[in-house]
């Protein structure tokens, strides 16, 4: 299959053959004769010469050179330099092929080299691979925009974010020294899903829930002694959390109005703002729908 | 074209991390706090300085859990910190500070007359109590958990309270 395609490369190549120079002919040759790092050092030699530099085709074969050399050593390497070079070149190609010859091709391929960005971005999206992993998902943006500047990338971005904001908080929950700055990111995330939909469910649940988490941490981290005027203040500071967290609960019971977590969420909040109705009406509601269930 | 995985994390991110209300309740630990520094500010007469410092509950309450924490890491002076539950105010002995929970709170105008004689700091949790015999009554203001103090009330019970605290306090007589 992979021999077919290249194949099927060079006989494209074939259309352009007025254009290539020794160096352009000799790397497509080693391409042929699956001797990418020969291939590799002939085509950088190309897109460093003067005479074939400003071809579209140097940079295209050089993009696509690098592209196999990608798929053969690097598939598993999230921070792959031949993609992140094959990827240039195509860029380069597509800016220099003003008459939109390779058009086609070009974006074809940096269709395929985004995907493998996206689908690396989501792979590594762990605690410990999450740098890699927003490296990797904001050069399958610039990529995608790279061949469309109108896309519209919401529905990822929504999901990407819901899904990293996850990793921040798990990291804020194990490294109590990186508590606040992993949480803030978390809130930051929440908050670019919610610029994106306001209504979304499991960014407002989210977000409802660190407020609510910050504030009672707050006070349940209090030790018995704490001087009064020391307790008073931080009940202020909780209260401000806990109103914090009130309008994302209700934006999240808006858009799934029976979520039983949501509606414990809502009842937690207005317990300690010492509504007790308030905070009973919910607690009647989950009541009524695990009965109904 | 190589297709791209779904990220199907984003909905598990549902996190159950929500403190719920009774596991661990925010209410409950201001009002253990509370109690606390009110063995700061206030004096006891010098027979209720020795054995243990007891902090009784009439009735069912979640301070008792909060209330034995605190019971574990905390002393009033050199005094051990107990915590007793009394289920009627006929059970209710010498105690350094009765708390009567909301739903108790029938039961005052009895624990007055069963702890007359007594050094107890009545400590109650409903509108109006600080002014039907109570010494301090926890109280809601805008979202806030404050207390009432009613030195007069304390007095009878030969309790000294600390100029500070009032200060701290919404005092009622």
């Amino acid at each position: 299959m992979k021999r077919i395609l290249i194949l099927g490369f060079l006989l494209f190549t074939a259309l352009f053959l007025n254009a290539q120079t020794e160096n352009t002919s000799k790397a497509l040759k080693y391409l042929q004769e699956g001797e990418l790092d020969s291939a590799r050092i002939a085509i950088d030699s190309a897109a460093l010469d003067e005479s074939t530099a400003a071809e579209p085709t140097t940079w295209y074969y050089k993009g696509f050179i690098y592209k196999e050399l990608y798929k053969k050593k690097e598939i598993e390497n999230p921070s792959s330099g031949f993609r992140e070079e094959a990827m240039r070149s195509f860029q380069q190609s597509m800016l220099l092929d003003t008459a939109g010859r390779l058009l086609e091709d070009n974006v074809s391929n940096i269709n395929f080299l985004a995907s493998s960005h996206y689908n690396d971005a989501i792979k590594t999206l762990n605690v410990q691979d999450y740098q890699i992993s927003i490296r990797n998902f904001n050069q399958y943006k610039i990529a995608k925009l790279s061949i469309d500047s109108t896309i519209k990338l919401t529905d990822r971005e929504i999901e990407y974010n819901l899904g990293l904001s996850t990793v921040y908080v798990e990291i804020s929950e194990s490294d109590s020294s990186r508590k606040d700055e992993f949480l803030q990111k978390a809130k930051d995330a929440y908050s670019l899903v919610i610029q994106l939909d306001q209504g979304n469910l499991s960014a407002n649940y989210n977000m409802g829930i660190i407020y609510y988490n910050e504030a009672v941490d707050m006070i349940l981290n209090l030790p018995y002694d704490v001087d009064l005027i020391i307790l008073s203040t931080t009940q202020d500071n909780c209260i401000k959390l806990f109103k914090q967290s009130l309008p994302h609960m209700e934006l999240a019971i808006t858009a799934e109005p029976d979520n039983v977590n949501t509606l414990e969420g809502l009842a937690g909040i207005y317990y300690s703002l010492n509504e007790f109705d308030k905070s009973n009406e919910y607690k009647s509601k989950i009541e009524q729908i695990l009965q109904d269930d | 074209m190589r297709r791209i995985i779904t990220l199907f994390i984003a909905l598990a991110c549902f996190s159950s991390a929500l403190s719920q209300p009774g596991a661990k309740d925010p209410n409950v630990k201001i009002k253990a706090i509370f109690l606390y520094n009110f063995t700061k500010y206030i004096v006891w007469p010098a027979d209720y300085k020795e054995g243990d410092f007891i902090i009784g509950v009439l009735g069912e309450s979640s301070l008792i859990n909060e209330l034995s924490k605190m019971a574990q890491t905390k002393k009033v002076g050199r005094q051990n910190i107990v915590i007793k539950k009394y289920n009627s105010v006929n059970e209710i002995g010498k105690c350094h500070i009765l708390c009567i929970p909301q739903e108790s709170s029938t039961s005052l105008n009895e624990v007055i007359k069963k702890l007359n004689g007594n050094s107890t700091l009545i400590i109650t949790n409903k509108e109006g109590l600080a002014k039907k015999g109570a010494a301090i009554n926890f109280k809601v203001e805008a979202s806030k958990q404050r207390f009432e103090l009613n030195t007069a009330n304390a007095t009878k019970y030969n309790l000294k309270v600390s100029a500070n605290l009032s200060a701290l306090a919404i005092v009622v007589n």
